[in-house]
C-alpha cells in the first residue's frame, strides 16, 4: 500500500476522541495489572544501520502482522486498558499503513505516539501522521552530528533527524526528543541540549545505551559504571539548564537510581519522585512486528515472549503467560550481588531489566546505578564491565558481561588488580526464579 | 511491605505499598465554598470521638451525591466509611504502582501528557526533602489536585499569618510542611497557616482537639478547622458554622454572602449564620439549594421556630440516632 493510498483511506473527521494517556489511573486487583503503555514494533524494516540498535533492525521481520491483524490488535489493546500506544520499528513509517494504525488507536480513545530516527521522515509522512491523529513524536538524536552519524551508521542522519523535527513541527505535531548516552555521545550532551532547545524541543528523554542487540557487540561504546558519578554531575547541570530553557528532562528506566539527583529527575514521572522498579509486564507491554507479546519492549527471546496474538488473545497472554508475570511475581530473593544487599532493594529491584539481563544473563543485579557507584566510591572502589561473549546476532538478543570491582585509585588498581569479579549467571530459561547461579565461564 | 524508609540522599519517602485513593468526596470548595448536598448522616462510631464538636478524627465522608468521576458507585456504609462497588479500588500488596505514576520505556520517550504536576499524598507528605505536598487548583480555580511545593525558609507555623504566591489556590505559600495558608484575602494574598489533616483519608486526624478534619474536593483539601455548634453559632466573627463530612460534623468557615432563610444558595457557606445550605428539598428557586434554619428539638414547641419562618415546616432531627454528645437537640427546619 502506498502512502497516498493509505491517506485516501483515512476518514475525514471533525474531531477525534479525547486521547487517554499512559498514566496509571487505577490500582488493580484480580488476575493482572493494566498495561497502560504499549510499545509496538510494527515493522523491523529500517532505513539506518545503527551500531547500537537493540532490535538489530534492517529488513522487515518475517511474518509481520497484516493491516487487518494490526487493527484487530488495536481493539484488543483498548479492551485490556492500554492508554498510550507507541509505534516503533525499525522505522514505523516504512509501513505506509502506519497512518491507518495511528487513526485506529486514536479512534479507540488511546494516545498514539511514535519514536523514530527520522532518517526519511518527509514532510508528506509528517502531514499524513498529523492527519491521522498522531499525539506526539519522539525523535531519537544521540549526540552531536559526528557521534550521532557514527552511531546511526548513516552519514547525514543527524541533519535528517533535525529536518524531520522541522517537518513534524510544520505539520503541527508535538515533537519530543530522546537521546542515548554512551561513550560517543557522552560529551555532547550540553551542546545537544542547546541545539534541541533551538529546535523547539521541550521534552527530552535520556537513557544509557544498554548492552542488547548490536550495542552488546560494542563494549567500546558502552558507558562504564564507574563513569556514573561524573555523568550525574553533568546531568545536574543539564537539569539546571533545562529549567532555564523551559525543557523537561525525562529519565528513562535505565537512568538512576536513588542518588542525590533522583528526586529532581523523577519528580514529574513518579509520585514521590523516585524510581519504583521495572514496569515491564506491570504497566508496560511490548509487541513485536509478528505479533509476539512480551512484558519488556526492549527484551526478546524465549525468556520474555509470552506468545503471539496469532495463537492467543492479547488478554490471555498478558494475564497468564509466565514470561510476562515475571516482574509481578518476583521478590527480593531474585536480587543478587550488590543489589541483593542494597538499602533500596525492595523498591528498586535492580532497576531496568533490559539493562541488567542483557549484561549479566539474568535480572537482579545492575552496576549501572548512581547510588551504587557513589557508595563504592566512598569505599575507594569502582566497577567496570567486561565482555565475556557476544550474542548470536538476533533481534533483542544479548551476549554476556562480567562485573569487575577494583580500586578507584589508579595506582592501587594497577598494583592490586580486581577486588572481586561477578560472573554472569544462568538465564531465566535455566533457572526461572531466584537469583540463578554463576556461570562457569572457563568451562563454557 | 508497607514500610517506609527515608532516602538518605533524596529525602523522599519510599512507600513500598501504594497509597490507595478510593475516596469519593465531591464537595467543591472554590474561593468561596461551593455548594454541596447535605443530608443528616450518621457519624462514625469510634467511641464517640468523631461526633460534631469532638475536635478529633472523622470518617472521610461526602456531603454530595456519588460522582461519576469517582469510577464506582460510592455508598456510605453504616459506619460512615466510603466504599465503592466499582473495580478501581482493588488492593494488591505486591504492586508498587501508584495511581498517577507515569511509566516509561526505553523506546517510548517522554509522554505527551506529562506537562503538568505530579500528584502527591497530603497525608503521607511524600514529596522530596525540602518540599511539601499541597492542595492546589490545577486549572486556576478551586483546589482540585495536589502537588509538591517548596517549603519556605523560616516558614510560618500554625495560626500565624501567612502569604500566598499568585492566588489562594496556587499551593505556594510560606507555611511549614503540613500547613497551608487558608482563608486567604484575595486582595492582600494573606491568610492564616492552617493544619492539613494527618492520619489517612479513611481516618483523618487533627492535632488540635478543638478542630475537626473537614475533607473537601474529592479529598484534595483535607483541612483542620475549628469545630462549632450550629445552634450556638460559636464561630469567630465573620465565620459561619457549616456542616462538613456528610453532615457528620460542623466547622467554622468564612461566610461568603449571608443569604437569608428560604432563599437560594450556591455555596455551603452562602447562608447567613444559623442557616444551612441544603440541596433537598430545593424549593426556593434557581440555585444549588436553599438556606434552611437550624432548630432546637428540645424546646417545648420545637416546630414553632420553623413555622414562624414558613408555615408547614417542622423541626426534624439533624442526626439519626445516635447523635454525638451535645448534639441530640439539633434539628433542621424542613
Amino acid at each position: 500500500m502506498k502512502l497516498k493510498e493509505a491517506r485516501k483511506r483515512l476518514q475525514i473527521v471533525d474531531q477525534l476522541p479525547t486521547a487517554d494517556s499512559r498514566r496509571l489511573s487505577k490500582t488493580w486487583s484480580g488476575t493482572a495489572p493494566v498495561p497502560r503503555l504499549a510499545v509496538w514494533e510494527i515493522t523491523l524494516a529500517c532505513d539506518q544501520q545503527c551500531i547500537h540498535c537493540g532490535s538489530r533492525a534492517g529488513a522487515a521481520r518475517p511474518g509481520e502482522l497484516s493491516t487487518e491483524e494490526c487493527l484487530d490488535l488495536v481493539r484488543q489493546m483498548k479492551d485490556i486498558g492500554v492508554g498510550e500506544v507507541v509505534l516503533v520499528g525499525g522505522e514505523a513509517y516504512l509501513r505506509n499503513d502506519f497512518i491507518l494504525i495511528i487513526r485506529a488507536i486514536r479512534d479507540a480513545g488511546m494516545s498514539a505516539t511514535m519514536t523514530t530516527g527520522g532518517r526519511t521522515l518527509t514532510r508528506a509522512r509528517a502531514d499524513a501522521m498529523v492527519e491521522a491523529g498522531i499525539s506526539a513524536v519522539n525523535v531519537s538524536i544521540d549526540g552531536m552530528e559526528q557521534a550521532h552519524d557514527r552511531l546511526r551508521g548513516s552519514e547525514g542522519s543527524w541533519r535528517a533527524a533535525f529536518a524531520a523535527m522541522g517537518h513534524l513541527r510544520a505539520a503541527g505535531a508535538n515533537v519530543h526528543c530522546n537521546t542515548q548516552i554512551n561513550r560517543l555521545s557522552r560529551n555532547d550532551l550540553r551542546p545537544l541540549q542547546r541545539a534541541l532547545a533551538q529546535a523547539g524541543v521541550t521534552a527530552w528523554q535520556l537513557q544509557i545505551t544498554a548492552p542488547f542487540g548490536n550495542a552488546g557487540d560494542h563494549p567500546e561504546i558502552l558507558l562504564q559504571p564507574y563513569m556514573y558519578p561524573a555523568l550525574f554531575d553533568e546531568l545536574e547541570q543539564l537539569a539546571d539548564d533545562a529549567d532555564t530553557l523551559g525543557m523537561k528532562i525525562w529519565p528513562a528506566n535505565n537512568l538512576g537510581y536513588f542518588g542525590p539527583l533522583e528526586a529532581r529527575l523523577r519528580r514529574l514521572q513518579k509520585r514521590g519522585g523516585h524510581y519504583k522498579g521495572c514496569g515491564a509486564g506491570r504497566y508496560v507491554l511490548g509487541i513485536e512486528a509478528n505479533g509476539a507479546i512480551k512484558g519488556c519492549p526492549s527484551l526478546g527471546g524465549a525468556a520474555n515472549i509470552g506468545g503471539t496474538v496469532r495463537e492467543h488473545s492479547l488478554r490471555q497472554i498478558w494475564e497468564h503467560a509466565h514470561e510476562l508475570k515475571y516482574t509481578r511475581e518476583r521478590t527480593v530473593t531474585a536480587l543478587w550481588g550488590y543489589c541483593g544487599q542494597c538499602y533500596y532493594a525492595d523498591v528498586c529491584r535492580a532497576g531496568c531489566t533490559a539493562t541488567s539481563e542483557p549484561l549479566l544473563g539474568r535480572p537482579g543485579n545492575n552496576p549501572f546505578c548512581h547510588h551504587r557507584a557513589q557508595e563504592l566510591a566512598r569505599e575507594g572502589l569502582r566497577e567496570r564491565i567486561e565482555l565475556v561473549s557476544k550474542g548470536p546476532g538476533l533481534p533483542f538478543d544479548h551476549g554476556l558481561y562480567r562485573v569487575i570491582t577494583e580500586a578507584l585509585d589508579p595506582e592501587r588498581r594497577a598494583a592490586e588488580g580486581p577486588v572481586s569479579v561477578e560472573q554472569p549467571r544462568t538465564s531465566r530459561l535455566v533457572d526461572p526464579s531466584g537469583a540463578g547461579r554463576p556461570l562457569d565461564i572457563e568451562a563454557g | 511491605m508497607g514500610e517506609e524508609s527515608a532516602c538518605p540522599f533524596c529525602g523522599a519517602a519510599l512507600p513500598t505499598t501504594s497509597p490507595r485513593r478510593s475516596y469519593a468526596a465531591t464537595l467543591g470548595l472554590s474561593l468561596g465554598l461551593m455548594t454541596a448536598a447535605c443530608s443528616a448522616a450518621t457519624s462514625s462510631d469510634d467511641g464517640g470521638s468523631t461526633g460534631a464538636g469532638s475536635g478529633s478524627a472523622t470518617e472521610a465522608t461526602s456531603l454530595s451525591a456519588p460522582s461519576a468521576s469517582t469510577g464506582g458507585d460510592p455508598t456510605s456504609t453504616s459506619d460512615g466509611a466510603m466504599t465503592s462497588t466499582g473495580t478501581e479500588t482493588g488492593v494488591d500488596d505486591e504492586t508498587t504502582d501508584d495511581p498517577d505514576d507515569q511509566g516509561g520505556s526505553f523506546y517510548a520517550g517522554s509522554p505527551d501528557t506529562s506537562t503538568g504536576e505530579m500528584d502527591c499524598d497530603l497525608f503521607e507528605q511524600d514529596c522530596p526533602l525540602g518540599e511539601k505536598c499541597m492542595p492546589w487548583g490545577s486549572t486556576g480555580g478551586t483546589w482540585d489536585a495536589t502537588a509538591c511545593r517548596q517549603v519556605a525558609n523560616d516558614p510560618q507555623q500554625v495560626d500565624e499569618a501567612c502569604t500566598v504566591e499568585g492566588s489562594g489556590t496556587s499551593g505556594i505559600d510560606n507555611c511549614d510542611i503540613g500547613l497551608m495558608c487558608f482563608d486567604v484575602d484575595d486582595k492582600t494574598n494573606t491568610g492564616t497557616c492552617t493544619a492539613l489533616c494527618e492520619g489517612s483519608l479513611a481516618a483523618p486526624l487533627c492535632d488540635d482537639v478543638s478542630a475537626v478534619c473537614a475533607v473537601f474536593n474529592d479529598g484534595n483539601l483535607p483541612i483542620c478547622i475549628a469545630d462549632c455548634h450550629p445552634l450556638a453559632q460559636d464561630c469567630e466573627d465573620g465565620d459561619v458554622c457549616i456542616p462538613v463530612n456528610d453532615g457528620a460534623n460542623f466547622a467554622c468557615v468564612a461566610t461568603s454572602e449571608a443569604v437569608p432563610v428560604g432563599e437560594a444558595c450556591d455555596d455551603v457557606n452562602s447562608c447567613a449564620a444559623g442557616l444551612a445550605c441544603l440541596q433537598e428539598p430545593a424549593d426556593c428557586g434557581p440555585g444549588w439549594g436553599c438556606c434552611r434554619s437550624y432548630c432546637d428539638t428540645s424546646l417545648g414547641d420545637p416546630d414553632a421556630t420553623c413555622t414562624a419562618i414558613a408555615p408547614g415546616q417542622v423541626c426534624e432531627p439533624w442526626y439519626q440516632d445516635p447523635a454525638p454528645p451535645g448534639f441530640g437537640n439539633l434539628g433542621i427546619c424542613q
